[in-house]
C-alpha cells in the first residue's frame, strides 16, 4: 500500500471505544435482529448495528454499538502495528482522528476470534 | 229727854212717842222692823206708854227677850256641834294622814251629829273600798305597766333591729339595686353580641354556600381539567407513535444512507459523488434521528407532566369533594349553630326585657324601702318614746302603789 494511497475507513464505536476497519471488510450494515452477539471487542447494547463481514446471510457479523460513518484517510497517516507486537491479532494499526486515537480492527479476525471476551458490554477488550 | 224705845245699842234707840196713837204704833212697828232685821237687843220703853200701847210695848219686849235667848242657845249649840264635827273632822284627817282606815270608830251621844259621824263613817268605808281597789288596782297598775315596759323594750329592741335590717336589707337592695343595673346593661350587651353573632352565622352559612358552589365549580373543572388532561395524554401517545415511526423511518435512513456509503466506497472514485449524498442523506436521517431523540424526552417530560397533572387533578378531585363533604358538615354545623344563635339571640332578648324590668321594680323597691325605712325610723323613735313612757308609768304606778300601801284598809 502506498503512502498516498486513500483508504476508506468505517467508524464505530464498541463498549465506548472508537475503532475503525476498512469500509471493504464491510458487506453492508443491519440491524441487530435480536440480541447482540459478544464479540472480542465486547458486547454491543440493544438496537446496535450489526456489520456483515462475509458473504453469507446472517452468518459473519460483528455487532457494535454505534456506525459513525466512513471517513477516507491517507494510507500514510496509518499506523501498522507490527504482528508480533499487536496485543491481539484483529487489532492491526492505529489512526488518530483529530487528537482521538482510533483502533483500526481487521473484521475477518474478529470473526475467527470471536468471544475472547464473553459477557459484559462495558468491559474493554484486553 | 227720854226715848220710847231703846237697845244695847245706843244709835238703836228710838225716841219714846211724843203723843197720840200713831206715834205710839209707830214705836212698836220700828222695834219690830230691828229685830226683823236681826237686832234683837231692841227693847221699847214701856214706862212712858199708856194703856195698851204700854202692854203692847210690854209684850213686844218679853217677846223679844225669849227670842233673843231662844238664840242665844242656839248658838251655843251650834258651837257644841261645830266643835264636834271639828272633833270628828280632825280624827279623819289625821286617819287619813297616817292612812289607817281600820282605825275609824267614832261615836257620839247627839242624836243631831249619829247622822253626820254614820256619814262619815260611810265616807271611810267608801274610802276603805277605794283603797283596796286603788291598791289592786295599782298593783295591776304596776304589773301591767311592768308588762308594758317589758313589752315597749321589747318592741323597742325589735324596732331597731329591725330598722338595723331594713337598713341592711335596704343597702342590699340598693347594691341589688345596681347589680340589676349592671346585669340589664350586660344583658343588652349579650343581646346586641348575640345579634352581632346571628348575623355573622348567617353570614358564615352564605360563605359556606358560596364555598360549596366554588368547591362544585372546582371540582366540574377539574373533571374538564382532567378530561383534558386524559385528551393530551392520548395526543402525546398519538404524537410518541408518530414520533416512534419517524425514528424508525429515520433510523432507515441512516441505515440506508450508510449501506449506500459503503456502496460509493466500493465503487471508488465513481461513488465519490454517491458517497457524498450518502453522507448528507445521513446527516439529515442523524439529524431527524437527534430531533426524535429531543421529542422523546419531550413526550417522555410531557407524560411525566400530564401523569403528574392527572395526579393532581385526581388529588384535587378528591380535595374538592372533600371539601364539599366538609362544607356539607360545616353547613349542618352553621344551621345547628344558627338555630342555637337565634335562639341564644331570643333568649338574650327575653333576658334583656326581664332584667329591664327587673332593674325598674328593684328601683321601686329601693325606693319602697327607704321609705319603710324612714317608716321604721319614726316607729324605733315612737317606740322609744313608748318605752320612755311604759318606764314612766311603771314609776309611777310603783310610786301609786307605795302611796296605797301607806293606807291601811283592813
Amino acid at each position: 500500500m502506498r503512502a498516498d494511497e486513500e483508504i476508506d475507513l468505517l467508524l464505530f464505536e464498541v463498549g465506548g471505544e472508537l475503532y475503525g476497519a476498512e469500509a471493504s471488510q464491510v458487506q453492508r450494515i443491519e440491524r441487530v435482529r435480536g440480541s447482540p452477539r459478544p464479540n472480542s471487542l465486547g458486547r454491543a447494547a440493544d438496537g446496535a448495528r450489526s456489520l456483515a463481514v462475509g458473504a453469507s446471510e446472517g452468518g459473519d457479523r460483528v455487532d457494535v454499538d454505534l456506525v459513525l460513518g466512513i471517513v477516507t484517510v491517507s494510507a500514510g497517516a496509518l499506523r501498522r502495528v507490527p504482528l508480533a507486537a499487536r496485543p491481539r491479532p484483529y487489532a492491526i494499526g492505529l489512526w488518530l482522528d483529530r487528537e482521538r486515537p482510533v483502533v483500526l480492527i481487521d473484521l475477518p479476525e474478529v470473526i475467527t476470534n470471536p468471544s475472547p471476551i464473553s459477557g459484559d458490554a462495558t468491559r474493554k477488550p484486553e | 229727854m227720854t226715848m220710847p224705845i231703846e237697845s244695847p245699842n245706843a244709835p238703836k234707840r228710838r225716841p219714846p212717842p211724843k203723843n197720840g196713837k200713831d206715834f205710839q204704833m209707830k214705836v212698836v212697828i220700828d222695834a219690830l222692823s230691828a229685830a226683823l232685821q236681826g237686832d234683837l237687843s231692841v227693847r221699847i220703853r214701856a214706862d212712858g206708854l199708856p194703856g195698851e200701847a204700854g202692854e203692847v210695848a210690854a209684850l213686844t219686849n218679853q217677846v223679844l227677850e225669849k227670842l233673843s235667848r231662844r238664840l242665844e242657845d242656839s248658838e251655843h249649840r251650834k258651837q257644841s256641834i261645830a266643835q264636834e264635827i271639828d272633833h270628828a273632822l280632825d280624827g279623819l284627817i289625821a286617819l287619813v294622814r297616817q292612812g289607817d282606815l281600820s282605825r275609824w270608830n267614832s261615836t257620839t251621844e247627839d242624836p243631831l251629829l249619829g247622822p253626820l259621824l254614820e256619814g262619815f263613817g260611810k265616807v271611810v268605808e267608801t274610802l276603805r273600798t277605794f283603797v283596796r281597789e286603788i291598791n289592786e288596782a295599782a298593783l295591776r297598775l304596776s304589773s301591767s305597766a311592768n308588762e308594758v315596759l317589758a313589752a315597749s323594750t321589747q318592741h323597742e329592741t325589735s324596732s331597731t333591729e329591725q330598722a338595723a335590717a331594713i337598713h341592711e336589707t335596704t343597702a342590699t337592695m340598693e347594691e341589688l339595686k345596681h347589680a340589676s343595673a349592671q346585669i340589664a346593661e350586660n344583658a343588652g350587651a349579650v343581646a346586641r353580641v348575640a345579634e352581632e353573632t346571628l348575623g355573622a352565622a348567617r353570614a358564615g352559612r352564605g360563605a359556606i354556600g358560596e364555598f360549596i358552589q366554588a368547591m362544585q365549580q372546582i371540582r366540574s373543572d377539574g373533571v374538564a381539567v382532567a378530561d383534558s388532561i386524559a385528551k393530551l395524554s392520548k395526543r402525546v401517545e398519538r404524537i410518541g407513535t408518530v414520533v416512534e415511526v419517524i425514528d424508525e423511518i429515520a433510523d432507515r435512513s441512516d441505515l440506508l444512507a450508510l449501506n449506500a456509503a459503503l456502496e460509493g466506497s466500493r465503487a471508488g472514485e465513481a461513488g465519490k459523488g454517491f458517497s457524498i449524498v450518502a453522507a448528507e442523506m445521513r446527516r439529515l436521517a442523524e439529524n431527524v434521528l437527534d430531533s426524535t431523540k429531543e421529542i422523546k424526552n419531550l413526550i417522555t417530560e410531557i407524560r411525566e407532566a400530564t401523569a403528574a397533572a392527572a395526579g393532581a387533578a385526581d388529588a384535587s378531585k378528591r380535595a374538592t369533594e372533600g371539601g364539599e363533604k366538609l362544607g356539607a358538615v360545616a353547613a349542618q354545623a352553621v344551621e345547628g349553630i344558627l338555630a342555637g344563635v337565634q335562639e341564644t339571640s331570643d333568649a338574650a332578648r327575653v333576658i334583656n326585657l326581664a332584667t329591664q324590668q327587673q332593674r325598674t321594680a328593684t328601683e321601686q323597691v329601693v325606693a319602697s324601702m327607704a321609705e319603710i325605712e324612714d317608716v321604721t325610723r319614726q316607729t324605733t323613735q315612737a317606740s322609744k318614746q313608748a318605752t320612755g313612757a311604759a318606764a314612766e308609768l311603771t314609776q309611777l304606778a310603783g310610786r301609786l302603789a307605795e302611796l296605797i300601801k301607806r293606807f291601811k284598809a283592813d
